[in-house]
């Protein structure tokens, strides 16, 4: 850990500043400045373990298992969070800054609802539970009184049936043995006997007859009952048990019921039932987000308000790195300067020699004609060349050109937009608006999805951008202009396409 | 063997007048002869020459990067920043700084790389904006093809702003006009949107219509990058704003 004196003497600390992308080099050259980069850094950590046991919260919630068994996934999600934190704080110039947190803000946003939603389910567990408990118990008894209609009268038939088949040949057991009563009566006993005489004679004969006839009929009908007995009471049994079946599957979907989707469906009936838990369960979400975000917040408006030392140094040490790449590339433009104007050299030396050959040829041939020396040589040995004082300084071509390409054309240069494409612009963003707020409307009353909204809102999110780039469709780039335009018939034509994909 | 020279073209005095369109009409090319009547020496004279046969054959290079550009002749360099009365426009001269490469359109950035790319050197470049007539008070009476030296300070204000791209502006209207129909059709059976399109049609960009030409003109000195010196000059690229 880095120490440095202050002015007046006392020892700052740089070590949480890491964590808020500082680097201590330039922090020695502004100690007052530590106490903000050290609490910036304080904030970035607290913002990732906050980030990360919520996460491990969420997961656990979700898996329905205690949170400390997550506890790799929150280190990691910390460390990311962390790292990505420190990242875009290091981007110290405010315009960059400002870029650098859209996606950032997209991120906090996505991971922050999602967290915000199972913490929010966590925070109101017991309402939910309550909610769920009456839920089921209702489920529970309709579902069961559905499960006993079905199967009673069914069995109660079957039994029904077997009581019928027994009475049946219990009777005629009974006649049976009536017959063989009166038989043995006729027979034996002259008291009880029609005749009241001894012996079997016609009544007895009748009776054993009836006796006998019965048996053979219950003897034949015996195997048919066995079966028939068999079979209701294998059907009794099976409907018996599919009844079992069925109230533990009620019972097992029961634990089903008591998941996160059963959970966010309680919440929602809270919700519904008491609005002010709505605007709690938002405030809550919105919270988490600022809080995911506040590193990035609290150095925007230090950059925003503040006169920072740090900053200050941090970009003159930029400058200075640049030099390293400004001199390799002049070195560059030395180097093919100094081959070009070697090669234009070599082709005017040429083309020179060449010509002053030819013109001493001439000159030959003229002298021989005229018998006159050639004028040429007159002016030999004259010279009146400038000092480099008078030069006229302009960048040559290969500077020129360089520094052309690091600008932008003069077709990206924005242009007033005209007014009705500015209101098209306008437009547009309500419609989208009111688009995506209408399906959210529905969504929420219906619990039902509705095809086309997550698209509605990415549009809605893209059109906003471009209201902000173009400040509020004021001026704009050729592109950005055919945006501007794109941006009504997409407000135009996306309701029709929703409907038409969800009709 | 001069005067030979004389006669191929040093002092052709048809070259040195520019023959673009909507050109100065005082072009810095024009200044040959009254340079080649003073006394000069004999170097500076064979280097002159060598400059003009250098001509086709840096013509011919650029067209091998598939550029046309325009040889004007030889002419001394001026000595900063100068005006050229023009009948119908005047133009304004001086040497390029890195600021004027700044939003150059796209086809002759295309071009100037290409030119480049293809190994034509020009030591120094200079830069000429033709500005309505009369918008310098300084030339207002000067005759047809003088040069009247400026301060850089009236010439950066005469020049002006980079105006907007025209493309841009046509195409920004063409979309309001479409837009404008939208909202016509739409204004029957929506009455909120009709009062948006009640409001009068506005071209924005009418008033940008006359703006004029810029030409980068690519300099060879004959010996050195000095006022008055004689120089070879080329149009490298010119556009419309």
């Amino acid at each position: 850990m880095m120490k440095v004196p202050t002015s007046n003497g006392q020892l700052k600390s740089f070590g949480l500043a890491w964590f808020s992308g500082a680097k201590q080099s330039i922090l020695g050259l502004c100690p007052n400045e530590a106490p903000f980069f050290n609490g910036l850094g304080l904030s970035v950590l607290a913002t990732a373990l906050v980030s990360g046991v919520t996460m491990s919260v969420a997961l656990g919630y979700t898996l329905n298992k205690p949170a400390t068994h997550f506890w790799p996934v929150t280190l990691a999600w910390a460390l990311i969070v962390l790292n990505m934190d420190r990242c875009l704080l290091m981007l110290t110039a405010t315009r960059h800054l400002a870029q650098a947190l859209i996606p950032r803000v997209v991120i906090s946003f996505v991971i922050g609802v999602m967290i915000a939603e199972v913490v929010t389910l966590w925070i109101y567990n017991l309402e939910i539970n309550s909610q769920m408990k009456s839920d089921v118990q209702q489920q529970t008894q309709v579902s069961t009184q559905k499960i006993i209609n079905f199967y009673n009268p069914q069995i109660n038939a079957d039994r029904q049936t077997l009581a019928n088949i027994q009475s049946n040949e219990s009777a005629l057991v009974a006649q049976i043995n009536k017959d063989i009563f009166l038989s043995s009566c006729e027979s034996n006993d002259p008291i009880c006997s029609v005749t009241h005489q001894p012996g079997c004679g016609t009544y007895c004969l009748h009776y054993r007859q009836l006796a006998t006839s019965t048996k053979q009929e219950l003897d034949a009908l015996k195997p048919q009952d066995a079966i028939r007995i068999g079979a209701l009471q294998s059907h009794i049994a099976q409907l018996s048990q599919s009844e079992t079946h069925d109230q533990q599957v009620l019972t097992s979907a029961e634990r089903v019921g008591t998941g996160l989707i059963a959970r966010e469906g309680a919440l929602t009936e809270i919700e519904h039932a008491h609005p002010g838990i709505l605007i709690q369960v938002w405030f809550i979400r919105f919270t988490l987000i600022l809080l995911d975000l506040m590193p990035l917040i609290i150095k925007s408006l230090y950059l925003a308000f503040g006169n920072s030392s740090y900053e200050a140094i941090a970009a003159s040490y930029r400058r200075r790195e640049h030099l390293v790449a400004l001199n390799v590339d002049l070195q560059v433009r030395i180097e093919r300067s100094r081959l070009n104007d070697q090669a234009m050299a070599d082709e005017a030396i040429n083309r020179v020699r060449i010509q002053g050959q030819r013109d001493f040829w001439i000159a030959n041939e003229e002298a021989q004609w005229y018998g006159a020396p050639s004028q040429r040589s007159a002016h030999h040995g004259e010279s009146n060349r400038p000092t480099e004082a008078d030069t006229i300084m302009t960048p040559n071509f290969t500077d020129f050109v360089t520094s052309m390409k690091n600008t932008s054309t003069h077709e990206s240069l924005p242009v007033k937009i005209p007014r009705h494409l500015a209101n098209a612009g306008w437009v547009g963003v309500a419609l989208l608006t009111t688009l995506v707020l209408t399906l959210h409307l529905i969504t929420h009353t219906t619990h039902q999805y509705i095809a086309g909204e997550s698209v509605a809102m990415m549009a809605l999110v893209a059109v906003v951008a471009l209201a902000i780039f173009t400040r509020g469709f004021r001026q704009a780039p050729a592109w950005a202009m055919r945006a501007t335009f794109a941006a009504l018939l997409l407000g135009l034509g996306l309701p029709v396409l929703v409907t038409a994909f969800n009709l | 063997m001069n005067e030979t020279i004389k006669e191929r073209g040093i002092y052709r005095q048809e070259q040195t007048r520019l023959s673009l369109p909507r050109s100065p009409e005082a072009s810095p090319a024009k200044k040959g002869p009254e340079l080649m009547s003073t006394r000069v020496p004999a170097s500076t004279r064979n280097r002159v020459a060598t400059l003009e046969h250098e001509a086709p054959f840096n013509v011919g290079l650029a067209k091998e990067a598939n550029v046309e550009i325009q040889y004007l002749g030889i002419a001394p360099l001026p000595e900063g920043i100068h005006v050229l009365s023009g009948a119908t426009t005047d133009w304004i001269l001086g040497p390029v700084v890195l600021k004027d490469a700044d939003h150059i359109p796209l086809q002759q950035r295309r071009s100037l790389e290409r030119l480049e790319s293809s190994g034509l050197h020009m030591p120094t470049l200079f830069i000429a904006h033709e500005i309505p007539k009369g918008h310098l008070p300084l030339v207002s009476d000067a005759p047809v093809g003088s040069m009247t030296a400026v301060s850089k300070v009236d010439a950066d204000k005469a020049i002006g702003q980079i105006p907007p791209p025209a493309s841009t502006i046509e195409m920004g209207e063409k979309l309001s006009e479409r837009s404008h129909q939208i909202f016509s059709v739409l204004a029957k059976t929506i009455p909120v949107i009709g009062t948006v399109v009640s409001a009068p049609f506005v071209i924005v960009g009418a008033g940008m219509a006359a703006v004029l030409d810029p030409i980068i003109f690519g300099v060879i000195p004959a010996v050195s990058a000095s006022p008055g010196q004689p120089a070879a000059w080329y149009v490298l690229a010119k556009w419309d704003w």
